[in-house]
């Protein structure tokens, strides 16, 4: 299909964001017009130079504990940049039991004699040479793109190593040159791992240890333009590896937005949101990814797998986009998308709900969702969490703010009642035209106020977001002070998201108690979506490691026992993360035998040499032959 | 006060309680962390509104065609029935009324203060369940008392309607936290849900612990009970569906030295109906308590977390495809609660203490209810010393110093009633003055001997739990009419044993290599059997040990023998009903004890003979059949209980019937 005229308005070299379409034969002429799209990329080629090689972010942006012992976020990219939050030092000390005096700083870094050398299969090397395609032997940029950002990888890096990393880096900058790459990964059975925006928390991208064929990791970063934009149907062809920002950048520019926010959203890419079946924040406005995708093309071992067809809906069987959406880079990789466009909302604004308790909180949010008029976002933070929202407080200059910040909790806990061990805070964000928001957040407030709830601001309603962006930093902050933390999410009816939560948090707290940490772990959740037959909740865990001999395994049986839980409570094994490496061991339960066999097959079908290798969701076992179903 | 090395406290007779005063004390109990509070009122009506009784209605409404406002008020008349009334007003005058009460009628009640602890401390954390032994009226009373006494929430407790309509003490028990069920409400489906979600709200929100017998009655014969598993599954229910983080479970053992009911029991035992509960009865029953009962031990068992016992059992994600309230329970966790109750009753007799009294009258029918003082003083001993040497805790207080006679004549006037020790240093039971039977067959002379022998029997039965497998075991050796016995077939008359046993003796079903192991090495180490080569020399294992832990299972074997010869020779004429049969076998074995076939009156428990038909029941030998009229009816299977006996026979010298034997007068001419 690429290269055919397809009769739709096209803006394809109008300007130097939207680049020419697609062709079989990247000339050098055209290869130049590639790169200079690219430059557009917020993340360079060599992510490390931007990014932390060894946590989350910009290598700018840190959070530390400034000269007067207080935690500072550096760097000029956030809006709390070089804002000092004066309370998180002692609420790190006081409910995570961190002490000052007791630090785990990361190794400075991996040096090439520390990693693994290069499986070199020479003639798939030689033959990719010859392609054309750009691709790296460096260490830095196979460590790199060795991990993505469970515990597990980023204490590997700042502590400790990996057994396998990719042997070779390539980035093709277009489908083409993706068909090329696999093409020659089959032909010399070569491992071909998809990597986007490395945000994986589930141990996707990590290398299967005991893979003894050359790895090739394929960036899809060089894969970012958007290649035509159809106002008239409000539908954009993009190239997968495009991340987040970018693309609402570029969409914003000419009045659009795709409205998919997930919480990853500065550094995921588009191909990682069809691969793991990513939700965004908005998704009550725009959809999940799902809802957002017109048309997918994927390369596969058997071919370019796609439907003949750009259109809404489609009877014809059972739908391919759902084997692909979630299939985590274990079929092939996902070049372009096709995916609705929305014109930009004139009007954003934030607000707040505070309620006397979680389950009342619960109640109200089920009752947005039973009149299905929820706006674009609503989340619950639980008392924890509300508590240490309050901590990232920035520094109040002024003492009539203190003052009145003062008379507002006197009104809440002494006028109304409210436990502050109990409170918890719904957080808001209107969308849409003024008078839209204007609407909703009548009904909104409406409802609320039926649950005893009290509209609480619009900045107490901003800070629960910024703690989304936030909260990966000062994940990184607490490595260094010997806290490690994490966060799962599931989805659950709305008969039990309470019991789900209550037990979950309880079963956290047992189990480090069982396992002789000393400190109580900070367990906190909060609901993040609304559906119409449940929600999405995503769960926070922290806790102190001084004093244990094997953090990581410590940790990881208890995010087993918290995912035990979560489906004895009637939850699933994952909402929006995936399945990757780490939660397999569910996956048969949660699909059934057959269901198991049928995605075998299909594995079987278009992979059948296991070149799509990263042992993502069915394991090693889906290498094995079909005999065994 | 603590008393016989065991951390006990007691409770009753130390200064702290010795007025009113100390019913109006500061009462804190720990409240659990996850509790809404509620009225006992706003109980009932969350149960009326909650899923599971609002769809049993609808179903009901849909199925017999009655209107769901007739049901719903129905539903109203079952809760208020059912519901406690939960106070503290009630709570204090009972514990007023029960020191004052208490301290006449017992030497000392001693708690396992350490335990109680932890249990007050889990109270915050979680949903509690307490599981005591069921042994007497007294056992809920002393739970309840001890709660108030060391500042543990006071359970909430299900009891049977016969207190109900108890006046006065009816109102005051549903006060102080009993709610009353119907004794058998099986098909009842509104009454079910009712009844469930009752029990669960509870759990759910933490509003008091929860207490229930799990085997549904008092034990007339002072031995565990097959468990009755409809309130446990009700109460595991709320952990399999994830509706709590986690439940604990305390099993209570409740040893008394004399019990309340013994006369009533041993009478019950024999086919005697149980006077109905009243507050007239009660009133005309005070004289018992000026009377002398001895001293009472309380011991909570360490709590067991429910959540890592069913670790491995069940996989509580199966009801996630259902709502909760509809979900039904899968067989599996059935099972374990099956095995929850196994283990709790199992614990229950761990934390029993045998009284001195209850080693005396175990002698004293292995006597022939005759034993002279000294020899007395050194089998008690001496059966002391096995008891503790198998794992057993013996109350020793006051023999400390070896001075066990002393110790003997300072318990016995607490038995005058039963025993009388005579001038020429005898001890003698004493024979029943008038025993009136109404049953058939069973003259009053027979009665009365009977009588006179289950009044000992009973408190034997306390301590045969701690000889349960080392008595089986015993069996075996002493029936062997080998020389030699390999362990491998010692293991299995075992297990047949332990089958034909099942609803006799509480068995685990996961352990039952571990606990014959365990028994089987016991009684190697004091010397009673000898194993060479995996052999057992049965001559030289033929010892004073093993021949009395045979002796003390002899009546039970007897028993099932007697069971089984009636159902053989009377087939389908034997009774449609289990009760039916047993009494028809009581009959026979009336008959058998006047012929001086057997020896034992034991046999004539009428609970030992329905637990025989359970029994078959269970492996097959007794069927169920429907007759003609389509009723159920139990028919045994000849073939399967002629193979029982003779397995039996395998392990027991079995008496040999001839025609006169059975010439019973109530025997059917065709046989």
């Amino acid at each position: 299909m690429a290269g055919k005229s397809r009769g739709v308005v096209s803006v394809e070299g109008k300007n130097g964001e939207f680049s020419e379409s697609t062709n079989s034969n990247v000339t050098s002429q055209n290869k130049k017009a590639f790169q200079e799209a690219t430059l557009k990329n917020s993340i360079p080629k060599r992510r490390q130079e931007l990014l932390k090689w060894n946590g989350w972010g910009y290598r700018d942006s840190e959070l530390i504990m400034n000269a007067k012992q207080q935690v500072e976020l550096t760097g000029h990219r956030y809006k709390l940049s070089g804002t000092v939050m004066p309370a998180l030092k002692d609420w790190l000390l006081s409910n995570l039991g961190a002490r000052l005096d007791y630090t785990r700083p990361s190794q400075p870094g991996l040096t090439a004699a520390e990693l693994p050398s290069p499986v070199i299969n020479q003639v798939f090397l030689e033959e990719l040479v010859t392609s054309g395609v750009d691709h790296s032997v460096d260490c830095q940029d196979r460590l790199f793109r060795a991990h993505g950002h469970t515990l597990h990888e980023v204490f590997a890096l700042r502590e400790g190593n990996f057994d396998r990393i990719p042997d070779l880096v390539v980035w093709p900058v277009c489908h083409d040159e993706v068909v090329k790459v696999v093409d020659l990964a089959c032909k010399h059975n070569v491992v071909i791992i998809p990597f986007g925006g490395g945000t994986s928390v589930t141990q996707a991208v990590e290398c299967p240890a005991t893979e003894s064929r050359m790895i090739v990791s394929l960036d899809t970063s060089q894969m970012s333009r958007i290649l035509w934009l159809d106002e008239k149907n409000l539908t954009a062809c993009i190239e997968a590896g495009v991340i987040g920002q970018d693309l609402e950048r570029k969409l914003e520019e000419k009045g659009y937005c795709t409205g998919h926010e997930p919480d990853s959203f500065e550094f995921s890419s588009l191909g990682g949101w069809v691969a793991t079946r990513a939700s965004g924040m908005k998704k009550n406005v725009y959809g999940n990814i799902e809802d957002l995708v017109v048309h997918l093309r994927a390369v596969t071992p058997r071919g370019v797998l796609e439907k003949g067809c750009q259109v809404p809906r489609i009877s014809s069987g059972p739908d391919l986009h759902h084997v692909l959406l979630g299939s985590e880079g274990t079929l092939g990789v996902v070049t372009e998308v096709i995916m609705k466009v929305r014109p930009r909302p004139p009007c954003q604004k934030y607000g707040s709900v505070v309620f006397s308790g979680f389950e009342t909180g619960v109640a109200c949010l089920r009752e947005v969702a039973r009149q299905r008029c929820a706006p674009a976002s609503i989340r619950l933070v639980d008392n924890e969490q509300f508590i240490f929202g309050q901590a990232l407080k920035p520094e109040v200059n002024s003492i009539i703010q203190s003052f009145v910040d003062g008379i507002k909790k006197i009104y809440l806990t002494k006028w109304k009642g409210f436990d502050p061990k109990q409170m918890c805070v719904a957080t808001l964000l209107f969308e849409g035209t003024h008078k839209d928001v204007e609407v909703q957040e009548k009904k909104v407030y409406e409802i609320a106020s039926m649950f005893g709830g009290l509209p609480a601001g619009e900045e107490n309603g901003q800070r629960g977001y910024d703690l989304t962006f936030l909260i990966a930093y000062i994940r990184d902050l607490g490595f260094h002070y010997g806290v490690i933390s994490e966060s799962f999410e599931t989805s659950v009816p709305w008969d039990r998201v309470v019991d789900l939560c209550r037990n979950v948090k309880d079963r956290l707290h047992r189990e480090c108690k069982a396992r002789g940490i000393p400190h109580p772990p900070f367990a906190s959740c909060r609901v993040t979506q609304l559906y119409d037959a449940g929600a999405c909740v995503y769960f926070y865990f922290a806790f102190c490691i001084r004093g244990l001999a094997n953090p990581v395994s410590v940790y990881e049986e208890i995010e087993t026992a918290a995912r035990d839980e979560i489906l004895a409570c009637g939850g699933s094994i994952s909402h929006h993360h995936g399945v990757g490496k780490l939660r397999q061991r569910w996956l048969a339960q949660t699909v059934s035998g057959p269901g198991l066999g049928l995605l075998r097959a299909v594995k079987q079908h278009l992979d059948p040499q296991n070149i799509f290798g990263s042992g993502n969701l069915l394991g090693a076992a889906a290498a094995g032959p079909a005999s065994k179903l | 006060m603590i008393r016989c090395n065991h951390g006990f406290e007691e409770i009753i007779h130390h200064s702290g309680c010795h007025n009113v005063a100390w019913g109006f004390n500061s009462y804190n109990p720990p409240v659990y962390k996850y509790n809404n509070p509620r009225q006992p009122s706003e109980i009932r009506s969350d149960v009326i509104q909650s899923d599971r009784v609002c769809r049993t209605i609808a179903q009901l409404s849909e199925r017999e065609g009655k209107s769901e406002t007739e049901l719903r008020q129905e539903a109203e008349e079952i809760i208020s029935e059912m519901g406690h009334e939960k106070g503290m007003a009630a709570i204090r005058v009972f514990a007023i009324a029960l020191t004052n009460t208490w301290r006449h009628m017992y030497r000392g009640i001693y708690v396992n203060k350490g335990n109680i602890l932890k249990v007050r401390e889990l109270c915050k954390d979680h949903p509690v369940v307490f599981m005591p032994c069921h042994r007497s009226y007294m056992d809920f009373l002393l739970m309840s008392y001890i709660c108030y006494a060391y500042d543990l929430p006071c359970p909430v407790i299900t009891a049977g309607m016969d207190f109900m309509a108890m006046q006065v003490i009816g109102s005051l028990l549903r006060r102080s936290g009993a709610f009353f069920i119907r004794r058998s409400f099986g098909s009842d489906l509104l009454y079910w849900a009712i009844f469930t979600e009752y029990v669960q709200t509870h759990l759910r929100n933490g509003d008091s612990p929860v207490e229930f017998f799990v085997e549904g009655t008092r034990s007339r014969s002072q031995k565990s009970l097959a468990p009755k598993l409809g309130c446990l599954t009700a109460v595991l229910e709320t952990y399999f569906k994830a509706e709590v983080p986690d439940l604990y479970i305390v099993p209570v053992g409740i040893s008394y030295e004399r019990i309340l009911e013994e006369k009533l029991y041993s009478y019950e035992l024999l086919g005697v109906p149980k006077p109905r509960e009243s507050t007239s009865g009660l009133w005309k029953a005070r004289h018992i308590l000026s009377s002398d009962y001895g001293s009472i031990h309380v011991s909570f068992a360490t709590p067991i977390s429910v959540h890592e016992f069913m670790k491995g059992h069940v996989d509580r994600s199966v009801h996630s495809v259902q709502p909760r309230y509809m979900s039904a329970l899968s067989q599996r966790e059935i099972a374990a609660a099956q095995i929850m109750a196994e283990e709790v009753l199992l614990q229950q007799q761990r934390q029993m203490v045998l009284s001195p009294w209850s080693l005396v009258a175990t002698l004293l029918l292995h006597h022939g209810g005759c034993i002279h003082m000294k020899q007395l003083c050194t089998e008690v001993q001496w059966l002391k010393q096995l008891a503790e040497n198998f794992g057993s805790r013996v109350d020793w207080h006051g023999a400390e110093d070896g001075s066990v006679e002393k110790m003997l004549r300072d318990i016995l006037p607490v038995y005058k009633d039963t025993v009388t020790l005579s001038t020429d240093l005898h001890l003698r039971s004493n024979p029943v003055e008038k025993a009136t039977s109404d049953r058939k067959g069973l003259d009053s002379a027979t009665m009365a001997t009977a009588v006179q022998h289950m009044m000992l029997a009973i408190y034997r039965n306390q301590l045969l739990h701690a000889f349960l497998h080392t008595g089986l075991i015993s069996v075996a050796v002493i029936g062997c009419r080998k020389n030699v016995l390999c362990t491998e077939e010692l293991y299995d008359r075992h297990l047949f044993l332990q089958k034909l046993l099942c609803k006799e003796f509480t068995f685990s079903s996961t352990n039952k290599k571990k606990e014959f192991d365990h028994a089987f090495l016991c009684l190697q180490h004091i010397g009673a059997v000898s194993l060479s080569d995996h052999q057992l020399h049965i001559a030289r294992s033929t010892t004073k040990t093993t021949i009395f832990l045979q002796r003390l299972f002899q009546p039970f074997l007897f028993g099932y023998w007697l069971l089984f010869e009636y159902l053989v020779t009377h087939g389908v004429e034997s009774g449609s009903s289990g009760q039916a049969m047993a009494i028809g076998a009581q009959t026979l074995g009336a008959h058998l004890l006047q012929q001086g076939i057997l020896s034992h009156p034991e046999i004539l428990s009428l609970e030992m003979l329905s637990n025989g038909v359970k029994s078959l029941l269970e492996c097959g030998a007794i069927c169920r059949q429907r007759n003609r009229t389509g009723d159920m009816m139990l028919v045994p299977d000849r073939t399967e209980i002629f193979h029982l006996k003779n397995e039996l026979g395998k392990v027991i010298q079995l008496p040999v019937l001839d025609a006169k034997g059975l010439a019973l007068p109530l025997t059917p001419a065709k046989l």
